[in-house]
C-alpha cells in the first residue's frame, strides 16, 4: 500500500518569472512511468515540498490536456515559498498529489463561462482555461476577466494574448486605480467593479472566481445582486493552511468539510449551506 | 470464547505474553499514571483511575518521524513494529482506536498508524470504580464493554477474573487457559456490571446538542462560555480522539506533530488570514467538530466520554456543561468579524 505522504521526486525544468514575486515552475517527475500516468483534474492541487525547509499547497496551473509536465505559479510569501523562488533548473524536489475535488467540468460544459481572476487567483483558472481552449467545441463562450494591482503584477502577460485571439473568447483585463502605465490599454478600477460594468448576462452561463479573498466576496454579491446569478451558477475556490491535504490533520476543517478534501472548489450554495465561518 | 481466570493464572498469562509480545500497560510513574513498556508483572496496576495520557500517543505519536531525506533521496521511516499487546486498556480507550480509525483508516490509509493497529493486540480491563468525570454510557460504551478489544477481562472480585475474547487473536490468548464460565459467574459479572453503571453520575443525552450547536452557531453565548479559557490546548492533547497534527521539516526529516484547534497558528495563513483567529472560534471548533461535523460524517460523536479533558483543565471547564448550557433556541447572532 502507498505511503500518503511521500513525495515524488521531480526535477525542476524551466522557471519562469511572472512578477517580481511570483514565479511559474514546470517540473516533471524523475519517474518516467510516473510521468505518464499522472492525471488531475483543473482545479485541483498538489503539496510541494523543499527537502529541509517544508510543504505547501500550489494549484496545478497546467492542464491535464497538456500531459508531459505540470506546473505551478508561486507567489513569494514564506518559508517554503521563499526556497521555491531561490530553486535554479535542474533541482530537486518533492510533489505528491493531485488532491481536491477539481472543477466540475460536466457541470460547465455547453455553457457559457465567465471566469473572473484577481493576482495569483488566475492560476488555477488557467488550468481551466487551457482545459476549455484545447476541448472548445464543449463549451461555449469564454469570457475571462482578470486584474492585478498594477500593470507590473499581471501574471501570464505572453498567454494573455494567446487566449485574446482564441475563438470566441473575450478578455478584459484591468488594473487598480493608480496601478496603470502609460501604454495601458485595458480597464482601470476594482476587479468586481468591472465585472458589473461588463454584466455578463447569467442566461447558460456559469461564473467561476479565484482571488484574494475580498475580492471574491464582493464578486459573489455582485454577481447574485443585480446581475441576477443564482448561487448554483457560482465557482469559487477557498483557500485554508493546509498540512496533510487528505482530511487527516484536521487544520482545514470548515463545517462538515474539509477545504482540501472536499474542496477546494465549491459553488456559491455549498458554501452558503456550509453556514457561516467563511 | 469465556474463561475464568483466578489471579495467578491471569499473572501468568501477562508474563508469557511478555515473553513474546512488546508490553505496553499502565504504572505509576512518580505518582502519575501512565501507559508504558513494561518488562515485569509487579510495575503494571490492577485497580486504577483511567491513565493521564489516552494510548493514542502509541498509533499517533505526539512526536513521529514520516521519512527522512538525504541530498533529494527520501527514506521512508521503518514502520515494522514488533508484536505489541496494550495491557489493562479501558473500554473507554478501546473505543477511541475505531474512532480513530474512521480517520486514518479511510480511503486514503494512514500506513503510520495503520501498521501500529495491525501489530497491537488490546486487552482491556473492565472498569468496577469509575470517576466522577467519567460517562462513558453516554457515548455508546460502558464500563464493561469490549468494544474495540481483542480480550476484556472483567474483575469479578475476590481474586477471580472473567475474560472474553473478540477477536480471534483474542481467542488463541484464552485458549486452554482457567476454566468455563457457568451460569452463576455469568449473573455475578452482570450484577458487577450493573452496579458500576449506575456508578456512573454523569448522564447526558448528546443528541441534544446536535441541534443546539446547529441552531447555536452565531450565538452569543460562545464568546461567555471561552471567557475562561486560556487557549492551553490540554483537553485537545490529553483526549483520545483529538488527532490534528501538524507536520514540519527538521534536521534531516519530515516530522509530524500533535496540534490542536485551541492555538491560533493553526488556521494562521502566511497572508495573515485566519478564519479562527478569536478564542470564541477556536473554542467552539472542537464543540462543533466532536459533537455536530464528525457526527454528520460519520454517524457517532467524536467523544468516548473518557472525562480526561475535563479532569484537567487547569481553568475546570465541564464541557458537558457548556453544551448543556448552549440555548437550545439561537440567540442575538454575533456575527464574527
Ligand atoms: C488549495 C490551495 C491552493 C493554493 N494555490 C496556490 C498557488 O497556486 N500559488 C500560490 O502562490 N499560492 C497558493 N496557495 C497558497 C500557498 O499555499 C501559501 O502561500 C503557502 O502555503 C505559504 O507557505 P510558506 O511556507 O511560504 O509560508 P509560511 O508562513 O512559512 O507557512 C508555513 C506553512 O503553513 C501552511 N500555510 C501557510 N499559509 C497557507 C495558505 N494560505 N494556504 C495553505 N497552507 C498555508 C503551509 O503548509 C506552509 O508551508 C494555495 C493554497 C491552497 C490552500
Ligand atoms: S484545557 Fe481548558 S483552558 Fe485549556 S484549551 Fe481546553 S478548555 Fe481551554
Ligand atoms: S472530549 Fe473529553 S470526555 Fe470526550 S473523549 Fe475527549 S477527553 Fe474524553
Ligand atoms: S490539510 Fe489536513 S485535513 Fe485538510
Amino acid at each position: 500500500m502507498e505511503n500518503i505522504y511521500l513525495p515524488h521526486s521531480a526535477i525542476v525544468k524551466e522557471i519562469i518569472s511572472e512578477t517580481a514575486d511570483i514565479k511559474t515552475f514546470r517540473l516533471t517527475f524523475e519517474d518516467e512511468r510516473l510521468q505518464k500516468s499522472f492525471t488531475y483534474l483543473a482545479g485541483q492541487f498538489v503539496e510541494f515540498s523543499v527537502y529541509g525547509v517544508g510543504e505547501a499547497p500550489f494549484c496545478l496551473a497546467s492542464s491535464p490536456t497538456r500531459p508531459g509536465q505540470i506546473e505551478c505559479t508561486i507567489k513569494k510569501m514564506g518559508k517554503v515559498t521563499q526556497a521555491i523562488h531561490d530553486l535554479e533548473v535542474g533541482d530537486q524536489v518533492g510533489i505528491r498529489g493531485p488532491y481536491g475535488n477539481g472543477f466540475p467540468l460536466k457541470e460547465l460544459r455547453g455553457k457559457n463561462l465567465v471566469l473572473v481572476g484577481g493576482g495569483i487567483g488566475l492560476a488555477p483558472l488557467r488550468s481551466l482555461i487551457q482545459n476549455v481552449l484545447d476541448k472548445r467545441d464543449e463549451y461555449g463562450d469564454v469570457l475571462i476577466i482578470y486584474g492585478a494591482k498594477s500593470t507590473e503584477e499581471l501574471v501570464y502577460q505572453k498567454e494573455l494574448e494567446e487566449w485574446e485571439n482564441s475563438p470566441r473568447v473575450k478578455m478584459v483585463l484591468t488594473v487598480d486605480p493608480g496601478g496603470e502605465d502609460q501604454k495601458w490599454q485595458g480597464e482601470i478600477g476594482f476587479v468586481p467593479t468591472i465585472l458589473e460594468k461588463v454584466n455578463p448576462s447569467p442566461d447558460n452561463r456559469m461564473l467561476i472566481t479565484c482571488g484574494p479573498p475580498i475580492m471574491i466576496r464582493y464578486v459573489l454579491l455582485g454577481a447574485t445582486g443585480e446581475m441576477g446569478y443564482r448561487p448554483q451558477q457560482i465557482i469559487t475556490t477557498l483557500e485554508m493552511k493546509m498540512k496533510c491535504g487528505l482530511g487527516k490533520c484536521g487544520r482545514c476543517n470548515i463545517g462538515r468539510v474539509y477545504i482540501c478534501k472536499d474542496g477546494p472548489v465549491f459553488t456559491y450554495q455549498q458554501l452558503k449551506d456550509l453556514g457561516n465561518e467563511f | 470464547m469465556k474463561r475464568l481466570l483466578k489471579k495467578e493464572e491471569l499473572n501468568r498469562l501477562l508474563l508469557g505474553l511478555m515473553k513474546e509480545y512488546d508490553v505496553i500497560a499502565p504504572i505509576d510513574e512518580e505518582g502519575l499514571i501512565l501507559f508504558r513498556p513494561v518488562t515485569k508483572v509487579e510495575q503494571v496496576l490492577w485497580d486504577y483511575p483511567n491513565s493521564l495520557k489516552p494510548v493514542k500517543e502509541f498509533f499517533l505519536p505526539p512526536r513521529e518521524v514520516l521519512f527522512q531525506f538525504k541530498r533529494g533521496k527520501v527514506q521512508p521511516a521503518n514502520l515494522s513494529l514488533k508484536k505489541r499487546v496494550i495491557w489493562g486498556v479501558r473500554p473507554c480507550d478501546a473505543r477511541s482506536l475505531l474512532l480513530l480509525d474512521k480517520v486514518f483508516l479511510d480511503s486514503t490509509q494512514d500506513v503510520y498508524y495503520r501498521e501500529k493497529r495491525k501489530s497491537t493486540l488490546l486487552v482491556g480491563l473492565s472498569c468496577n470504580h469509575p470517576e466522577k468525570s467519567c460517562f462513558c454510557t453516554s457515548f455508546a460504551s460502558g464500563p464493561h464493554h469490549k468494544e474495540g478489544m481483542d480480550l476484556l477481562i472483567a474483575d469479578l472480585e475476590e481474586g477471580i477474573f472473567l475474560l472474553e475474547s473478540n477477536s480471534p487473536e483474542g481467542e488463541q490468548l484464552l485458549k486452554g487457559r482457567g476454566k468455563e464460565v457457568n451460569k452463576i459467574d455469568e449473573k455475578i459479572r452482570t450484577k458487577i456490571k450493573e452496579k458500576t453503571e449506575r456508578k456512573i453520575e454523569r448522564k447526558l443525552k448528546p443528541s441534544q446538542f446536535l441541534e443546539r450547536l446547529t441552531n447555536g452557531f452565531d450565538s452569543s453565548y460562545w464568546e461567555k462560555a471561552s471567557r475562561q479559557c486560556i487557549s492551553c490546548g490540554i483537553c485537545r492533547y490529553l483526549c483520545p480522539t483529538c488527532h490534528c497534527f501538524d507536520i514540519a521539516d527538521e534536521e534531516g526529516e519530515r516530522v509530524r506533530f500533535w496540534d490542536g484547534c485551541s492555538f491560533r497558528n493553526f488556521t494562521k495563513m502566511t497572508s495573515g488570514e485566519n478564519p479562527r483567529f478569536g478564542k470564541r472560534e477556536r473554542f467552539k471548533q472542537w464543540y462543533y467538530h466532536k459533537f455536530g461535523y464528525f457526527k454528520e460524517n460519520h454517524g457517532v460523536f467524536l467523544c468516548v466520554g473518557c472525562g480526561r479533558c475535563l479532569r484537567n483543565c487547569p481553568v475546570k471547564i465541564d464541557f458537558s456543561e457548556v453544551l448543556q448550557q448552549l440555548p437550545a433556541q439561537a440567540q442575538t447572532p454575533a456575527r464574527e468579524g
